[in-house]
């Protein structure tokens, strides 16, 4: 890095004659290794803001700008991204060549790093890392990467505060907000070309939010050329994995095209039951009319399957003697298998179109539509003891509770010699139940065959999601610039359970058990599809693919139309704009459901929101080194789908207190670039309000299944990050970073507990947890590490990272005013129900190398190695939740309840990551 | 390149094979143990514990020796009304008047692994056998004084508990009670009334009777019970707005159901769902002693418990569990026979 830096600072150095009487700049991209020129390299001059892209020969020109001094940055996929001074007078200016350095051998993120958290209480999604892109921001590119291990979120953030979108579309998300790295997951060398803002930046393709904006560019030409391919051996989410990809460039008659395959598979070292068996395919092709015109189009999909984790209680952990055990298999004929298997495969299809009106202007258009299938199995049953082998009655602290030492001997023993495997599912003898279920009453009701007990189910969220998109940009004669752009979304989400494997049955039954169970003054009460029922006379013989439970389309329709203006003059820079929206919401119920006969089939009200976003985006750049920048929004959103009906599965009532939320986010910063030295300080302030949550559960006190929606939960987060980056000597460099923020909630919300069964109040009131701390992320993280590259293309690296401040995710239940009173107990025996747990301080020592070899100036053969947790520390929690379920307690003379143990993720131990790659 | 298409036929993560069919139990896989007869083992616990005189209530017998017993399923808890309970009938005797049956306690959704006409084996040896007011049954050590035993968990099921082939019910496996027989039938004022607790049997001809008891608490009935309270038509009202008038207790003569479900005031939230067992009574017409009159006790969590009891008066055909309540610890004044139903379709109506 430095000695490239020096190298272009004595290059830029030395001017040549002028061939024109305009100011100018032009100059050759080249790559290190072999002199070779790169095309395609996006060149941005600013002030002005001016963009060239390099040449099939590597050659760039900007002409008629005034004299003056520029910064001319070079960005292109895989190559470190370089800034260079310039002074122009009356005359172009040949810089001759720049040379770029190939980037660090580091892996790119893919989704599959979080994968291993999947609970369905606390959604594994919504726990991502804010920041996946590997971001040019000294802070975000430690953040999102080396803190990735903790489930560091910046500034901690949901990932639906990030906006991700692809070509100029946004894809979060449409029912859940989050972000959608799953659709390309393992697409590593495909969805590479990245345009990251971070923070409250502006991105070229939207106003952004406050978690920064990730533009992915799939467009062919804009792909570096020729063919790449790689092997990985890993053991921390999956074993293998293999990835090929061409890259065609612009071919003579203006066509390119590029197509990438992936595949990972197997399991880690360290959970049993998990294991991977993903593709990802990748196709696309551009036409360029002539040099205004430009069409492309793209198709992308990751067949996914991946046997999940769930989290588990320590008791668990600790009789199982480590921190991975995962209740969610089980052995099948002595072959392992796992109840909770993601499966999804939801392709994208995209078309682009890119106008070029002249030097100045340019319209894109873009329309993409996702659909496929998603699914999540589970194991589910009809009746009988519940099969999970971690359920809470099967483990020795319940028998303790129920004063039962001899039963907790017991099991204590079997589960710490796996008696009979009693750590896991028992497939075989499920599966023998199921054989014997030919009981006359259901022969009666539904005709001959084996009624299953026990079924895989799989929850489908199947989307057909439709976008559009216009931008538009201009740049004025006083180098200003407006863009703006509309964009429509129509999505249609359809959720459905259907029978995934009857499991040595014939058929299962479509009836709601718990209705089943709870009214049962009438057979229809208990039907999930009345109509069916009315005309058979009994519920549906459900066979394997078929629907069951619910069926419901979850309907959202967006417009937004956003406009920026930005301009610079000296030093200053602002960019400010808004955007405005709308957004509406509805359910549409596929199935009359027997409890809410007049409430769940057919269109909901539909719930209309306005939406806008106004944001100001101000730097000052005192000299080439010091700059300093200050960023404001405020904007309004409508509520995410889920949160927006309290039982979707069931009716289609609206959540009590719905509304819009508002998020206002400030920060500042200053940034530091001092030759090879980079570092950066930013303040932040953040407050969203209004927001809304819906958790379902059985309630025990109450004795039934019910819905909690909360309304008017605020937060606030505020903090400091800091980061450096300082040559030391010859190739070694030191790095660090620090994120100090405190991410608490900041109201006490109202919440309405109602009845599943029958919509009644259960009880209301306010949670009280604020000034409670926020969960999910350490709030303090510290990253300190030194990287070394030799002139030998060797790369090392090895960080030390520390955590502090991370917070269990609270149920609200037990901060009400509701629960746990029935037995009197004391207010010391609350305050300890209430209380939030806070993990210990960890930290990890991690360390990478990597080298690469250029054979015959043209091809590249390289490897990378990266070795996390070296330390080997196992007992490091990155993320739980508690229970909402408080169980009876026989301990005390009254009834007393004590809240169900809380669940606990952990880190791996020591992992290894090795990439072989090949390209040329 | 090669190595990508060869991992691409890989796709075994989710082909299982079916498992074989459990193993189906016999004699032979006891060999080692000495198979015992339901009547044997009930007159080794009430040879220690005299079931006269009400002594062996609340007594229990810890099983050293290794033991078997077998009998034919008897009960179903599909309907939840029999709970964590499993009766087996043993007829395998030389002598009819020598088929017994007993309870085993065990988990939910026992009809799931063991339907009605299962054979069950059950390995006594580590079990204990306990007489709660006058039901004897197989359990585990209880650690609580007023049981004598307790249900068996998972483990002890799976160590303890064997399946057996499946066989069809015959008229056997049903004692038959009328009218005329009943005294002697039931083994009533015997020191071996025992012998006939815990059989299924269907009682011909029995009346449904609405009112007060004068034999064992001379309770009300119908009535209905929950929180150690019970309920008849002459309880107050229950405060809750959610209880309309005709479901208030005073009216129970126009509604009673076999059991019910009240929504109750509960510190905290608005109301608490509360199963409340119910309790029909049904006679042979002497209503002044024990003998003859049944109470058919249901579950609050029955799923047949909003149907109505036939109505008082009616004549009915009632197959049920025939369990003994031990009112008192010193005499028999305050017994009642308790009938279990498996389900709601065992009482007919006959005219």
């Amino acid at each position: 890095m430095k000695l490239k830096n020096l190298l272009i600072l004595a290059l830029s150095l030395v001017s040549f004659a002028a061939y024109a009487q305009e100011g100018g700049i032009r100059g050759r991209v080249v790559s290190r290794a072999g002199r070779v020129a790169l095309d395609n390299v996006k060149v941005t001059m600013t002030p002005g803001d001016a963009t060239a892209v390099s040449d099939a020969q590597g050659d760039f020109l900007f002409e008629n700008i005034p004299a003056g001094e520029y910064a001319l940055t070079f960005e292109a996929a895989e190559f470190e991204p370089l800034e260079i001074a310039v002074r122009v007078d009356r005359m172009v200016r040949d810089i001759n060549t720049v040379v770029l350095v190939p980037a660090a051998p580091q892996q790119v993120l893919d989704d599959s790093i979080f994968a291993e958290f999947d609970t369905e209480s606390a959604d594994d999604a919504q726990a991502l890392p804010t920041s996946l892109s590997a971001s040019k921001d000294v802070f975000n590119n430690i953040a999102s990467y080396k803190f990735s291990e903790m489930r560091f979120n910046v500034r901690g953030y949901d990932s639906q505060y990030q906006d991700v979108y692809m070509n100029g579309i946004q894809l979060n998300d449409a029912v859940t907000g989050y972000t959608p790295w799953s659709l390309w997951s393992g697409l590593n060398d495909a969805t590479r070309n990245q345009e990251v803002t971070s923070g409250l930046q502006a991105a070229e393709v939207g106003v952004g939010g406050i978690g920064g904006t990730t533009n992915i560019v799939t467009s062919p030409s804009q792909m570096r050329k020729g063919l790449r391919a790689s092997v990985v051996s890993a053991n921390q989410m999956y074993r293998f994995r293999a990835m090929v990809t061409y890259a065609s460039g612009y071919q003579d008659n203006g066509w390119a095209y590029a197509f990438s395959f992936s595949s990972r598979q197997g399991g880690n070292s360290y959970v049993d039951g998990v294991y991977y068996n993903a593709y990802g395919y990748f196709a696309a092709v551009e036409k360029r009319f002539n040099d205004r015109h430009r069409l492309s189009l793209t198709l992308l999909g990751a067949p996914t399957e991946r046997g999940a984790q769930q989290a588990a209680v320590q008791e668990a952990y600790d009789l199982v003697g480590n921190n991975y055990y995962n209740p969610n298999w089980g052995y099948q004929n002595g072959k392992k298998r796992n109840a909770r298997v993601r499966d999804n495969h939801e392709p994208l299809v995209m078309m682009n179109y890119t106008f070029d009106i002249s030097d100045r202007s340019k319209i894109d258009l873009a329309t993409s539509l996702r659909f496929g299938k998603n699914g999540y199995s589970a194991l589910t049953w009809q009746n009988g003891p519940d099969p999970r082998p971690d359920y809470y009655r099967y483990l020795p602290s319940f028998f303790v509770l129920k004063q039962d030492p001899m039963s907790a001997g017991l099991y204590y023993d079997a589960w710490r010699a796996n008696y009979m495997n009693i750590r896991h599912f028992d497939w075989d003898e499920m599966y023998r139940a199921n054989y014997r279920q030919t009981d006359p009453e259901d022969e009666a009701t539904y005709g001959p065959g084996r009624r299953s007990n026990y079924i895989v189910e799989e929850r489908h969220t199947d989307q057909l999601d439709w976008n559009f998109a216009a931008n538009f940009s201009h740049m004025f004669r006083n180098n200003s610039r407006l863009h703006g752009g509309v964009a429509l979304r129509r999505n249609r989400t359809e959720y459905y359970s259907e029978v995934k494997d009857l499991m040595g049955g014939q058929y299962w039954a479509n009836v709601d058990k718990f209705a089943e169970r709870d009214m049962v003054s009438s057979p229809i009460s208990a039907q999930n599809d009345v109509e069916y029922y009315l005309r058979h006379g009994h519920a549906y013989k459900a066979r394997t693919g078929d629907k069951i439970n619910y069926d419901y389309y979850a309907h959202v329709f967006r417009t937004r139309g956003w406009l920026m203006y930005e301009m610079s003059f000296g030093g200053f820079r602002a960019n400010v704009g808004g955007e405005v929206g709308s957004a509406a919401l509805w359910r549409e119920g596929l199935w009359r459901k027997g409890l809410f006969p007049y409430n769940s089939k057919g269109n909901s009200d539909v719930q209309k929101y306005f939406t806008y976003k106004v944001k100001g985006n101000f730097s000052y750049r005192f000299s080439g080194s010091h700059a300093i920048e200050a960023n404001v929004i405020y904007m309004q959103d409508a509520p995410e789908f889920q949160s927006a009906f309290v039982s979707p599965r069931t009716r289609n009532t609206a959540t009590p207190g719905i509304g819009t939320e508002q998020v206002l986010g400030i920060d500042a910063s200053y940034n530091l670039r001092l030759g090879d030295v980079k570092a950066r300080v930013s303040g932040y302030y953040t407050t969203m309000k209004n927001t809304t949550k819906v958790i379902s559960y059985y309630d025990d006190v109450a004795a039934t299944f019910t819905n909690f929606a909360m309304s008017g939960i605020d937060k606030l987060h505020f903090g400091l990050e800091a980061a450096v980056s300082v040559p030391i000597y010859r190739g070694l460099s030191f790095n660090g970073a620090l994120s100090l923020g405190q991410y608490t909630y900041d109201s006490d919300p109202d919440y309405v507990q109602t009845q599943d069964n029958s919509a009644r109040i259960v009880s209301e009131g306010k949670v009280y947890w604020k000034n409670f701390r926020v969960e999910s992320s350490p709030q303090t993280a510290l990253n300190l590490g030194l990287s070394f590259r030799s002139n030998k293309n060797l790369f090392l690296s090895v960080d030390w990272n520390y955590y502090n401040n991370q917070y269990l995710s609270m149920s609200p239940i037990y901060r009400t005013d509701a629960v746990i009173d029935e037995g009197g107990m004391s207010m010391e025996d609350l305050a300890n129900i209430r209380r939030q747990e806070k993990f210990g301080s960890a930290y990890t020592l991690n360390a990478s190398i990597g080298k690469n070899w250029y054979v015959q100036r043209k091809y590249t053969l390289g490897f990378s190695l990266e070795v996390k947790n070296i330390l080997n520390d196992q007992d490091i929690r990155t993320g739980g939740y508690e229970q909402t379920r408080i169980a009876e307690s026989d301990l005390t003379s009254s009834t007393s309840y004590q809240p169900f143990d809380s669940k606990y993720f952990y880190m791996f131990g020591t992992t290894y990551y090795l990439n072989l790659y090949f390209r040329f | 390149m090669a190595a990508f298409v060869g991992f691409a036929a890989v796709g075994c993560y989710n082909d299982f094979d079916m498992p074989a069919p459990a193993h189906v139990y016999t004699d032979a896989d006891f060999a080692d143990a000495r198979i015992m007869s339901i009547k044997e083992v009930k007159e080794m616990f009430y040879t220690a514990y005299p079931f006269a005189g009400h002594g062996a209530v609340g007594k229990s017998m810890k099983i050293d020796e290794n033991i078997v017993i077998r009998g034919k399923v008897i009960s179903s808890d599909r309907a939840n009304n029999i709970y964590k309970s499993l009766y087996i009938f043993d007829n395998e005797v030389s002598d009819a008047s020598d088929a017994a049956a007993i309870e085993l306690k065990l988990n939910t959704g026992n009809y799931i692994f063991w339907p009605v006409g299962t054979r069950v084996y059950v390995k006594l040896q580590g079990l204990v056998l306990g007489d709660y007011r006058g039901m004897l049954s197989v359990g585990i050590a209880s650690q609580q004084s007023n049981y004598a035993n307790n249900s068996l968990t998972g483990i002890d099921i799976d160590r303890h508990v064997f399946t057996g082939e499946q066989l069809a019910m015959t008229q056997a496996d049903t004692l038959v009670v009328t009218a005329d027989n009943y005294r002697s039938v039931l083994r009533y004022d015997t020191n071996d009334t025992y012998m006939v607790l815990g059989r299924l049997v269907r009682f011909e001809g029995v009346r449904s009777k609405f009112g007060k008891a004068q034999w064992g608490y001379q309770n009300t009935f119908p009535n209905y019970f929950a929180n150690s309270t019970s309920y008849d038509k002459n309880s107050p009202d229950i405060l809750n707005e959610n209880i309309p008038d005709e479901l208030q207790w005073r009216n129970i003569d126009q509604w009673a159901t076999y059991a019910a479900v009240r929504d109750m005031p509960t510190q905290g939230v608005a109301f608490k769902s509360t199963p409340f067992y119910g309790s029909a009574w049904f006679t042979y017409g002497d209503i002044s002693q024990i003998p003859g009159n049944y109470v058919v006790r249901t579950s609050g969590y029955a799923r047949f418990r909003e149907h109505k009891i036939p109505a008082d008066g009616t004549k009915v055909d009632l197959t049920a569990i025939y369990t003994l309540y031990t009112g008192s610890y010193s005499d028999g004044g305050r017994d009642a026979y308790q009938l279990a139903l498996n389900r709601v379709e065992d009482v007919v109506e006959v005219e």
